[in-house]
Parts: C-alpha cells; structure tokens; sequence
C-alpha cells in the first residue's frame, strides 16, 4: 500500500533523533558548566594560557558555532581530533570495531541461541516443573550483574580449571585459535545475560500464540503442540521478538562495553572508558555519537524488516504497548 | 505462588533496607581505615567474610555499599519519576503534537543508555555518585513516561473521566484527581523494577570506576578491586556480586508480585 509513505517517516524519524541525539551529547559537554581547556591544563593554569587554548580549540566561538562546525565535520566523515595526541577518533575506532562487533554478534546469536528454545519450553510447560525451573533461573539471571557474570566464569574455567585465558585479545587473522579461545568467556557472559532477559519476552510472546485460535485448531486436528508452535508460532511470535531484539540493542552494546572491560578486550568500550580517564572529549564525544549512531540506525533497520515481516503493523510502538515499560 | 513472590520481595528488600540503616550506627570493623598487616584474610572470625587488598574487613564494606545502593536508588528513580510522570501524563491527555514530540525525545534518551550518558558526565565534571545518580535518573525518564502515558490513555477513556469532562472539571483537576491516583499503581510497579535496574546500573558504573571512587566502599568497586586478587583469593569476588543480585532480585520480585497484587487483571509482563 503505502509503504513508501511508512518508509519515507521512520527515515524521518530517525534523521530528526540523530539530531537530537547529537544535540544533547553536545550539549552535556559544552553547555554545562565544565571547561575543556581547564580540564587540560589542571585547576593551577594560568587565565593567559586558558585563553590561548581555548582559541586553539575553537571554544572560543559562539557554542552554535561550534555545534554546527562539529555536525559538518561528521557528515564529511570527520569525527574530530583527539586533544591529546592529535589523532583522528576515526583512526582510532576503526581498529577497535571489529572487536566490539564481533562481541555483540556471538552475544545477540548466543542469546537467541538460549532464550528460543528455553522461553518456547518454559511456555509450552508453564504449569510444570520445566516451565517453573526455566522461569525462575531466568529471574536469577536477570538479577546478575554482567561483570560479575564474566568474573564468575574466569573464577571457574581460567582460575581452577585453566582451560581459557582470563584476559586479552588475539586478532582473527594472526591466529583463529587464540581468537576463538579469548572471545569464547566474553561471549558466553553477555550471550547469558542477555538470554536471561530475552526469555522472558520469547515465552509470553509464544503464550500468546497458545491462545490463538489457528493454534488450538492445529491441535485439534491432532497436530502435537511442539509442530503446531513451530509451524504456526514461530512466525508470529517472531513479530514481537524482532521488536525486542531492536529494544535490546542498546543494553547488548552496553553489556559488550562492560565485558570488555573485564576481559581486558581493545574494543570500544575499553577506548571510551580510557578517553574518560584522560578526559579526552573529543574522542569521547565522538565515540558516543557513533554509537549511538548504530544503535539508531539499527533500530531504523529493525523497523523497516518489521514492515516487511508484517505489513499490518505500521508502527513498532503499536505492537509493544505495555511491553515497553520493561 | 504470586503472594510468595512479594513476600520473598519484600524480606530481600527489607534486608537491604536494615543494613543500610545498621551500618549508619554500627559496622563490625572501621570500612575506611587500611590496616597493612592483615591483608587478603580468607573468611573466619573476627573476619566473618576476609579482609580486602587493603586489610579492610569486608563484611563491614559490604554493609557500607548497601547505602549507596538505597541512595543512588532513591535518587535516581524520584529524579526519573518527578521527570517522566507528568511528562507521560501530559503526553496521554493531551495528545497530537505535544505526545508526539515528548514521545520521540523520548526514543533518543532511550537511546542513551545510563552508560553513556555516564562516560559524558565523568569525562566533563570527574566520576562521582551524583554523576551516577543523574546519569542512571536521566536515562530512566522514558520508561516512567511511556507507563504514566498509557496509564493516562487508558483512564482518559473511561466514564468517570467524561463525566468531569462534561461536569466542567479542569485539564488540571482531572488530571490531580483522577489520572494521577489511577496511574499511582503501574507507577509503583516501575518504580520498583527501576530501582533494580539502579542498581545494576550503579553498580556497573562503579565496576568501572564511572561512578563513586574509593575509598567509599560500594559493591561495584569493591569487585573491582577484587578481580585484580581474584588468584589470590577468589572468594572476595563472590560476596559483593552476591549482595547486588539478592538486591536486584528483591526489588525485581517485589515489582513483579506489586503487579499482581494491585491488579490481578494485569497479565505476566512480557
């Protein structure tokens, strides 16, 4: 019908929160009462050489001035240079990704990997032992936080068994092995926690669909409830699980940038966190403006699959009424 | 079943609650204080858990950190709530542009996790509990305005509401006296699984040095410090890990077993 219309508002939507986005980062470490120059050069600088700095760094001009210049530079592919060293954060990213992306993607399949089958049984048994035993590890798991998690296991499988490396990373290309055995505990870590969530919505996502007449008519037909789910309900219930997914996104880069950090990984996070500490906020403006970049544009693309998997929702929001409280 | 759930709630988080207010008069040992010739004791007596890298008894730290759990807690989802209520609830009655425009700066905040929103903070003004605080109580106004929006929606449409309507009753009053005390409810029951996610959220920030430093013991720093013993003495890594998943898991039952317990119409969230 009027998808061109539907397609043409979310890109729409997703231009104007860019810019908010960008706005509020830019507002939290301009507008506020902190100073740059003076974050630099120590509280005993003197007001000749704040001055002089300031004038370097451009902090000199009108703040609206100053955003604009910054937004331009990011559409020509320039996210600013860091305070310290003069490096491009681009420069500095770019090694540091593949790192981050390769975490959220073993972390997103492996919690898929958890929470489909466990969230289908804890449906399908909601009134037995499986069902209760599933439900209730999950509401143990969401209580764990993720860096603890990750410590939990290093404790058991690098501490007392030693199979893994507690720490470290090894590029996939100068060795698949160590690669694989220095992302495996990071992995499993943020995959876990992350399952714990997710399988709370795959089971009343599936719970809905026991309730659907086509189910109960596949049933009655003689169909076992296991094929009738996995015929009929796998699809339906993909619906709303695509929307969690989108939803989870930001929790899961979240949860890569703590893990990161407590298996020493040379990822985003850990370049974030090292920014902070030196207070280079160029490079830390800049880091968070991609990422939040991602998590938009993932999100825009969640939706646009949306539209394609059920062309009769025309918003994500109509279909996450009351689910999006959590 | 759902009655187990609160109570089991309500005692977890009570616990909390009387450590916190315990070790403002009484802590079994000094939780500042270094004391060099005991460092790294496993669990025993007098040190029921063990002593830290600093010889500092960590059952005395644990309660400590139970504080800054209820204080950041308490800030962060009032500041989230005094925020995201009346701007949800402007949003539902209202409607048109006004919901539009509050609802979409609401999806670029949701964008923001409490993470980020930190690492802007402490890379501006230092890493400190009140950056924390704000950073986890900014992060939180949108899900208390998308519960206090559907909230309002849903009482928007009844009787009662139409009948003040017609009886010539203000936006105001009927906003005062009918939303609010309808919508109270859902907005404890956020309140309640916000305060989890608090503490989650704190106690990460504080893992990473994002929000309060030492020597304030909080149960995020303090496994900070314990991952760099963890061959040493692995057991120092288990209790503050503990302490935040049995208050994460209190509030988060309470949560839940609040639901049920105020409306039983309302289903298992999703």
């Amino acid at each position: 019908m009027n998808l061109a219309l539907r397609v043409g508002r979310r890109l729409g939507v997703f231009v104007v929160s860019l810019l908010g986005a960008s706005l509020l980062i830019f507002l939290v470490t301009h507008a506020l009462p902190g100073d740059v120059a003076q974050v630099l050069l120590g509280t005993d600088a003197t007001p000749e050489a704040l001055a002089q700095l300031r004038a370097q760094l451009g902090l000199d001009r009108p703040l609206p001035v100053q955003y604009l210049e910054w937004i331009g530079g990011m559409l020509t592919g320039d996210f600013g240079h860091s305070h310290l060293n003069g490096q491009s954060v681009l420069a500095l990213l770019a090694p540091r990704i593949a790192v981050t992306l390769w975490l959220v993607l073993f972390g997103l399949v492996g919690s898929l990997l958890i929470a489909l089958p466990a969230g289908m049984v804890a449906a399908l048994k909601r009134r037995s032992w499986p069902g209760f035993t599933i439900s209730a590890a999950a509401q143990v798991g969401m209580a764990i936080p993720v860096f603890w998690g990750g410590i939990l296991l290093v404790l058991v499988f690098s501490v007392w068994l030693r199979w893994l490396p507690a720490n470290g990373y090894v590029p996939l290309l100068t060795n698949p092995g160590q690669w694989a055995s220095h992302l495996v505990l990071p992995a499993i870590t943020l995959a876990a926690v992350q399952a714990a969530v997710l399988i709370r919505y795959v089971r009343s996502a599936f719970l809905e669909v026991l309730d659907e007449d086509y189910y109960r008519t596949a049933r009655s037909i003689g169909w076992t409830p296991m094929r009738a789910l996995l015929r009929h309900g796998v699809r339906n219930a993909a619906i709303s699980l695509v929307t969690v997914l989108g939803l989870q996104l930001s929790s899961v880069l979240v949860g890569a940038i703590v893990v990161e950090s407590v298996f020493t990984l040379p990822g985003l996070g850990s370049l974030l966190l090292m920014s902070v500490d030196r207070r280079d906020l160029v490079v830390v403006q800049g880091t968070v403006m991609f990422l939040v970049l991602a998590v938009l544009l993932i999100s825009a693309l969640v939706d646009f699959s949306y539209l394609l998997i059920d062309p009769r929702q025309s918003s994500r929001r109509a279909a996450t009424q009351g689910a999006g409280s959590r | 079943m759902k009655r187990a759930q609160l109570i089991a709630g309500l005692v977890l988080v009570a616990l909390v609650v009387v450590t916190a207010v315990v070790s403002l008069f009484w802590t079994p040992f000094d939780p500042i204080r270094v004391v060099p010739g005991q460092r790294l004791l496993g669990p025993g007596w007098p040190h029921l858990l063990g002593t830290d890298g600093f010889g500092i008894d960590i059952a005395s730290r644990l309660m400590v950190g139970a504080r800054t759990v209820l204080a950041v807690g308490i800030i962060s989802v009032g500041l989230a709530a005094v925020f995201g209520v009346p701007l949800g609830m402007l949003a539902g009655q209202t409607g048109g542009w006004v919901d539009e425009v509050v609802m979409r700066a609401g999806d670029v905040v949701y964008a923001f996790p409490a993470l980020l929103l930190a690492i802007l903070l402490a890379s501006v003004f230092g890493a400190s509990t009140v950056t924390a605080m704000v950073a986890i109580g900014v992060a939180s106004i949108p899900a208390f305005a998308r519960v206090a929006r559907a909230g309002t929606l849903q009482v928007m449409a009844s009787d009662f509401v139409l009948a003040a309507r017609s009886s010539g009753t203000s936006r105001w009053g009927i906003a005062r006296r009918h939303v609010l005390p309808n919508i109270a409810p859902v907005v404890g029951v956020q309140a309640s699984v916000g305060f989890a996610l608090a503490i989650l959220a704190e106690a990460a920030l504080s893992y990473l040095g994002l929000a309060t430093p030492r020597p304030t013991p909080t149960w995020g720093n303090m496994l900070r410090d314990a991952q760099q013993f963890l061959f040493a003495a692995p057991l120092q890594a288990l209790w503050p890990g503990l302490a935040i998943a049995l208050a994460v898991l209190g509030f988060n039952l309470l949560g839940d077993g609040l639901r049920d317990y105020l409306d039983p119409r309302l289903r298992e969230v999703p």
